[in-house]
């Protein structure tokens, strides 16, 4: 889908992308090259798109460079780095006037002269003859990118020895074949480095959605994690298994298979460990029995759930957000479940933070959703201006017993632990402290019961978490201005692309033409009245989701009886850019 | 050592009169009285079935949670805290169908925990369809013409997935489980102990008086340091109808 571009998006932004063969090194090539423009104090927003396969195939990863921050994807390139063929034929069209491709002497160049593009070729067959060196391609192509744009091979060299510590051979070689590509072409352009704040460093952070999630969960005192490797949140996995080696409070365990894993996390949680664990829609839909039994049992759990598109294994290392009804219906029977949709990489930190406050304190299941575009793309920004979106005093555990009056434990040993009201709880080794943590209906010790009296005061009490949980989350608010002619509705990863079309659309200052956008991030428990009012008042509503059947319009049709029929849907696996909610939005305009 | 009725609850197993459980029920509590553990130190871990009722009835820290899913919530629940004596229940369904998976790499991960199967053959919570130890040709309600499949070898699958202890059972012997129970737990390591537990209203003809004179118990010529005679002693039921009882490999 590429549209037709009569907008010029954001002129402080310039974007490269490089693509090539699935083995060839572009993931740490472009790494490499948002490294060196982060030391350049430029801001970054970086997606990948990949196919599922270890060797051969078509994977580029697109870097975006501003001076300010940055949270989505454009629908232009300025800089094409062809490691081969097919990036070259499938990508050239995105190259902007006066844009630059690098390629090398093994491909076919068929290019419209209509444009003016740069083509820059690199003696690559040369190179490696010279050096006796294969599969050095994206080394090489990294020094010819340093030349064309006039930064300093230095720092270059700097952030490649940085990145191989420990593996000096490796960067000897890699180091050799760069200065080779800087050598071999010839500077285009000065690019511009951008001066430090006084007051701060503008950048801290380059992290993806899953280690933000891992951040924001240990920040919040995380001590056990287990999970089954799953694309697009294995990230999850791999960061907290190198955290462990030094973190002795932490557990990691690669369980035999997603009910393993859940079950291993609730088992931790019930001990007194704070649990989580992470998965894809298909993992997920093997935990479902067990989210049931987190319910029935009162047992905190944080459990991530990465969409990627179905139906089956589908696509699987492509983006979507298919499984939104799935999750939110997800488990036998009624009991408290939090879903939240986290919008951007800053709120994978937070909102994973707050799903571990709100598991603890009402004991149940809190799910953070999220889908590949989110956890799989890189920004910069700075960790510590988010920690006053969400504080909370993680040493504290909150309603755990051991911190509480031993005048509740009677000295027959069992603790009403699941008494009505009773919101405190016991781990195992607590003397008079025992109860059953029972998946099966239960009276206040955890004895099985079918009494019908008891089964009602436990619904209600279970069912009365999603009222107070409620009370505790933000209020949605509008972004952008009140008085607008369309009102946004969307949710997840599509956040950032809306906000940056939304300013550039009112930026325009057409008359009747003014957008604003409402971000829907709590999913449950729903917040019907707060949402029903800020729709109803809009003038005229579009939606945007990355689903074949607009579920969260039928979430919100099911909550406030608001249809909302004009709907910007798509399920190709692909994200939405800047460009598609411009032009999309532009030409829903003009229809009206 | 603490005293047996430390760990009595006031409710009465609602098991059938004459249930092999009864027998596991009062072995597990006389287990851990000689053992002297604390009942606030002990967890029971269970998951669905007649057995898996069992932590309901003894008075230490229980956990019952779903059909087959036992392993890996006492699995979690050790990692969680070493110092907790963690028993792990199972039934033949539950823990050779449905937790099948968990079972074999329970084995292999070797976490220092007791797993015991009640093993009656057959499902009985839900009316007595043959089950992945019931013997073939078995007719039920779910196989009236007779089961197709060849029932489980258990014992020989722990060894072969790496079981560090791995014993047979029986509910109608107290004395000899109760000592079984205690190596179990006192082994460093995964030790798994498949119990015979009659089942006396599915599987009448296997009830006690069947068992009683089939059950016999390994004695010295029985070497459990080796695996191989080991593994082949697990496959005598297969040939001949008998049933050893006792450790059948220890490392």
């Amino acid at each position: 889908m590429i549209p037709n571009n009569d907008l010029d998006i954001n002129q402080n932004s310039y974007v490269i992308r490089i693509g090539g063969e699935a083995g060839w090194g572009i993931a740490s090539a472009a790494d490499i090259i948002a490294k060196l423009f982060m030391k350049l104090n430029h801001h970054l927003f970086s997606s990948k798109e990949y196919m599922s396969q270890i060797k051969k195939g078509h994977n580029f990863h697109t870097i975006r460079i501003s001076k300010q921050q940055v949270h989505a994807d454009l629908n232009k390139i300025d800089l094409l780095l062809a490691l081969d063929q097919t990036t070259l034929d499938t990508h050239q069209n995105l190259v902007s006037d006066k844009g630059i491709i690098l390629h090398d002497d093994k491909v076919k160049i068929n290019i419209e002269q209509s444009k003016k593009i740069n083509l820059i070729q690199i003696p690559l067959t040369k190179i490696e003859e010279k050096l006796k060196e294969k599969n050095i391609h994206n080394a090489v192509y990294l020094g010819s990118l340093t030349k064309v744009l006039g930064i300093d091979y230095a720092l270059l060299r700097k952030i490649i020895k940085e990145r191989f510590v420990g593996k000096e051979k490796l960067a000897s070689k890699l180091l050799l074949a760069a200065k080779e590509g800087y050598d071999a072409v010839n500077k285009i352009q000065d690019f511009p480095h951008q001066e430090e704040n006084q007051d701060s460093k503008i950048i801290s952070d380059f992290l993806d959605g899953n280690e933000a999630i891992t951040k924001g969960a240990l920040k919040a005192g995380l001590t056990f994690h287990v999970q089954y490797p799953m694309t697009p949140v294995s990230g999850i996995l791999h960061y907290l298994a190198k955290e462990a080696i030094k973190n002795k409070n932490l557990t990691v365990v690669q369980p035999e298979d997603e009910i393993a894993g859940i079950n291993f996390a609730l088992g931790a949680s019930y001990a007194g460990k704070r649990a989580m664990t992470a998965t894809a829609g298909g993992g997920f839909a093997l935990m479902v029995e067990s989210l049931g039994l987190a319910g029935v049992a009162e047992i905190p759990l944080v459990l991530i759930e990465g969409q990627r598109p179905g139906p089956g294994t589908g696509l699987p290392t492509k983006t979507e957000q298919g499984d939104l009804k799935f999750v939110l219906s997800a488990g036998v029977g009624d009991f408290p479940k939090i879903v939240i949709a986290p919008t951007t990489i800053e709120e994978c930190y937070t909102e994973t933070k707050r799903a571990f406050y709100l598991a603890e304190k009402y004991q149940t299941l809190a799910i953070i959703l999220v889908d590949k575009h989110l956890v799989e793309s890189v920004k910069t920004f700075n960790l510590a201006d988010l920690e006053k979106d969400f504080t909370f005093d993680y040493e504290k555990r909150i309603n755990i017993i051991n911190q509480v009056d031993p005048s509740k434990l009677n000295s027959d040993g069992l603790f009403k632990r699941y008494e009505k009201d009773e919101t405190q709880r016991t781990i195992p080794g607590t003397e008079n402290g025992m109860y059953t943590c029972a998946g099966d209906e239960h009276d206040s010790v955890g004895e099985i019961t079918e009494d019908r009296d008891i089964r009602n005061q436990m619904m209600q009490k279970r069912m009365n978490k999603l009222n107070l949980i409620k009370k505790e989350l933000p209020v949605p608010k509008l972004i952008g201005p009140e008085d607008a002619d369309l009102t946004i509705v969307s949710w997840g990863s599509n956040h950032g692309a809306i906000i940056e079309a939304m300013e550039l659309l009112n930026s325009e200052n057409k008359i009747n033409q003014k957008v604003n956008f409402l971000s829907i991030k709590y999913m449950a428990p729903f917040q019907e009245n707060e949402i029903k009012e800020i729709l109803e008042k809009a003038k005229q509503l579009i939606l945007i989701e990355n689903n074949y059947s607009a579920q969260l319009a039928c979430l919100i049709r099911e909550k406030t009886g608001i249809n909302i029929e004009n709907q910007i849907l798509r399920s190709d696996g692909r994200t939405f850019t800047v460009d598609d909610v411009y032009n999309q939005i532009k030409q829903k305009q003009k229809q009206t | 050592m603490t005293e047996l009725k430390t760990f009595n609850r006031t409710e009465i197993p609602n098991w059938c009169p004459g249930c092999g459980n009864f027998g596991i029920i009062a072995g597990v509590k006389k287990t851990l009285a000689e053992l002297d553990f604390k009942p606030e130190n002990t967890v029971l871990v269970s998951g669905v079935g007649c057995f898996a009722k069992l932590p309901y009835w003894v008075k230490v820290n229980g956990f019952v949670g779903l059909h087959g899913r036992s392993l890996p919530v006492a699995q979690g629940i050790k990692l969680a805290n070493q110092k907790l004596n963690i028993i792990a229940f199972g039934g033949d369904g539950d823990g050779y169908g449905e937790g099948g998976n968990h079972f074999i790499h329970a084995c292999r991960r070797n976490i220092n925990l007791a797993y015991f199967v009640h093993n009656n053959g057959v499902f009985g919570l839900t009316t007595g369809q043959y089950s992945p130890a019931s013997e073939k040709g078995r007719k039920s309600k779910s196989s009236p013409l007779g089961s197709t499949e060849k029932p489980v070898n258990s014992l020989a699958l722990a060894i072969s997935a790496g079981a560090t202890f791995v014993a047979r059972s029986y509910a109608g012997n107290l004395k000899e489980m109760v000592e079984i129970m205690k190596k179990a737990i006192l082994h460093n390591g995964f030790a798994f102990v498949d119990i015979i537990q009659p089942c006396v209203t599915f599987n009448p003809q296997h009830a006690f008086d069947y068992y009683n004179e089939k059950v016999y118990y390994l004695d010295d010529k029985h070497d459990p340091k080796n695996k191989l005679q080991a593994l082949e002693k697990s496959s005598e039921w297969e040939k001949e109808e008998k049933f050893a009882c006792g450790i059948f490999y220890q490392e």
